[in-house]
């Protein structure tokens, strides 16, 4: 059974104007259970609806359309698939009034029914896990930087066992040298543990080293499935690569970035056709009219009239 | 304006006082920017990099004369602005915020936040809105966004009309802090791009602050290093990026990978990175953290020393 399967996934809001596309027929998964798959787009393009739609958590003002994410072969709203999510804002997802102890140790005794004591000693063992000294178990979310939050955080989720980890931008608020360590630190779980992932982000460089599948996201459709080396080294859909070439880059010298021209959609906005179309530098008259359909590649796919 | 240098700092300091809850007394100093010589020079663009709570936005503030300094000294076009600031120069040095969602008042329309500036400096308003297309213009945008709202628009294009409104009193200085931070990978190379066309255009000077080193290699022409209210190391956005020396330098190169998988990306980074040691013995700031720190380190605190021609780094193990 697969990790991850999501079929025909297309996700509504409740807007002010009714209900608005926000995800359109999305097609992912996960094959082995130490893979990590990321989601890359920009604001507004539906990675992170598609994330809480995965981890089971989509808002009341939100509904799923048709289609399905199945975690290990188990509804995800069925309530027996287990996912896990780490957000971006660590502070807000603590209880401020909370231990970090309390905290780790109520999963222990509200899932797992352990004694306060039992629950307490596997929450010094998350600590340690996740790189802290025993003694934060006594402090309050306030007391800890912005890595130290996210790392309690990640000790919560490996302590309830979860089947899938969602991970939300889990750094972006964070500097580069703690970023760099708590990605290690989910790198390693997921390896570790064989806990699969599917994280979430913005940022093509980050991506480059965690995931080892890449989804790229415009406009609320997946228009690019690939392994990560292929996505790199062979980018197939036109905003791909101009994503590619828009980033300026720590490691060589560029004198100019290639920019896109114009603004992503937003939703309940979408262009009619290929979404992409009225940006896309190599567009022609089809693709203004008629949606692309998924072409497979390799072990992924792209939604592009250029390869069909 | 001797030998073109627009723009330099003096042992520049800014310390926020700590008070206690009781009595409000003094009990201790926040040191954000402490002692910062700087040289612009005319049409240079400086990177300004550091993490957060370096002082590098405090330091943009005290350029932009939007934040008194506790001493040191600042002269801009040879005129010492350290404590008058005479009203022929304000519209030369301008500042650019990171965050274009509360940098305009949402009740007014664009054309009266980009014409502001202008009608401070007692200009007429006609002339003022004739100017004001001209710079909207510049920046990308059009004439139907003078009667619109900022809420009409997006995080990209906002941020274009905050620099409109910045280089509408036709500045020499911009600061410009984090401006493309908050914006998408699409958004923010236009805005790079927008930015470095009008700098050549208007013949500008940037102090630009970022934490993206990736972004301060693309547009600077030389890069600042800054920890704990300190410049750490200084000097051409090559040596920086080839020849790095500080041991926080390094650190910092290290912690971010470039978009290529196939880059063997090991970061170096020192076990402790959670606090600044803020208890500012006489030793370097930077020693708590340190893996290569020496007796030395706890001792004194290094000087900014010349290593090469325009190359400098604040470290004892760099002494000659």
């Amino acid at each position: 059974m697969k990790p991850l399967e999501v079929k025909k996934l297309t996700v509504e809001y409740m807007m002010y104007r009714g209900w608005v596309e926000v995800v359109s027929n999305a097609d992912l998964e996960i094959n082995e259970r130490d893979e990590i798959l990321a989601i890359v787009g920009e604001s507004g393009c539906g990675k992170t609806t598609l994330g809480l739609t995965i981890a089971g958590l989509l808002p009341s003002n939100a509904r799923v359309v048709h289609g399905y994410v199945k975690v290990f072969g188990k509804d995800v709203n069925s309530g027996s698939a287990k996912v896990a999510m780490i957000f971006q804002d660590a502070l807000t997802s603590l209880n401020p009034l909370l231990t970090v102890g309390d905290q780790i140790a109520e999963i222990y005794i509200h899932h797992f029914a352990m004694s306060k004591k039992e629950a307490f000693e596997e929450a010094m063992k998350r600590l340690a896990e996740v790189g802290l000294q025993a003694s934060f178990i006594n402090k309050y979310p306030h007391e800890l930087s912005g890595g130290q939050r996210q790392r309690v955080l990640i000790a919560m989720v490996i302590a309830l066992r979860p089947e899938l980890i969602v991970a939300d931008e889990p750094t972006t608020a964070l500097d580069v040298t703690t970023q760099a360590k708590v990605l290690n630190l989910l790198k390693s779980i997921v390896k570790g543990k064989g806990i699969p992932m599917v994280y979430i982000t913005h940022d093509l460089a980050l991506v480059a080293h965690i995931a080892d599948k890449i989804a790229v996201m415009y406009a609320g459709q997946v228009v690019e499935y690939r392994e990560k080396l292929a996505l790199f080294k062979d980018p197939l859909h036109l905003y791909t690569q101009a994503l590619l070439s828009s980033l300026p880059r720590v490691d060589v010298e560029l004198s100019e970035l290639r920019t896109i021209r114009g603004e992503p959609p937003v939703p309940g906005n979408f262009p009619k056709g290929c979404r992409f179309s009225p940006r896309c530098p190599k567009a022609f008259s089809r693709c203004f009219v008629e949606e692309p359909r998924i072409k497979n590649v390799g072990n992924g796919y792209v939604r592009c009239h250029l390869y069909e | 304006m001797s030998n073109g240098v627009l723009v330099k700092t003096v042992g520049l300091k800014k310390y926020y006082e700590v008070r206690s809850m009781f009595l409000k007394r003094v009990v201790g100093y926040v040191k954000a920017v402490d002692g910062v010589d700087l040289e612009i020079r005319r049409g240079e663009t400086l990177g300004l990099v550091g993490e957060s709570g370096s002082g590098k936005s405090t330091l943009g503030l005290v350029l932009a004369k939007l934040v008194e300094p506790t001493s040191g000294i600042y002269i801009f076009n040879g005129i010492d602005i350290t404590q008058r600031f005479p009203k022929a120069l304000r519209g030369k040095i301008r500042i650019v915020f990171q965050d274009p969602y509360s940098a305009l008042n949402p009740r007014l329309k664009i054309k009266e936040s980009v014409v502001e500036p202008l009608m401070a400096q007692g200009l007429d308003r006609d002339e003022a809105l004739e100017k004001a297309v001209d710079y909207l213009k510049l920046v990308g945008l059009s004439e139907e966004h003078l009667e619109v709202y900022p809420h009409m628009l997006s995080g990209g294009q906002r941020q274009r009309v905050v620099v409109a409104r910045a280089l509408i009193t036709e500045p020499e200085f911009i600061i410009l802090d984090e401006p493309t931070s908050m914006l998408d990978v699409s958004t923010q190379a236009q805005m790079l791009e927008l930015l470095k066309d009008v700098k050549v255009e208007k013949n500008l000077t940037y102090l630009f602050i970022t934490h993206n080193l990736a972004v301060a290699r693309y547009i600077s022409d030389t890069i600042a290093i800054m920890f704990a209210g300190q410049i750490v190391e200084i000097g051409t956005k090559n040596t920086i990026f080839n020849n790095p020396l500080h041991p926080y330098t390094k650190t910092l190169l290290s912690a971010y990978p470039p978009p290529d998988p196939e880059f063997q990306w090991t970061p170096e980074i020192p076990e402790d990175t959670s606090s600044i040691d803020s208890s500012y013995r006489q030793g370097c700031r930077y020693a708590g953290r340190c893996p290569l720190k020496i007796d030395d380190c706890l001792k004194s605190m290094p000087e900014l020393i010349e290593v090469e021609r325009s190359h400098s780094v604040r470290c004892h193990l760099y002494k000659t």
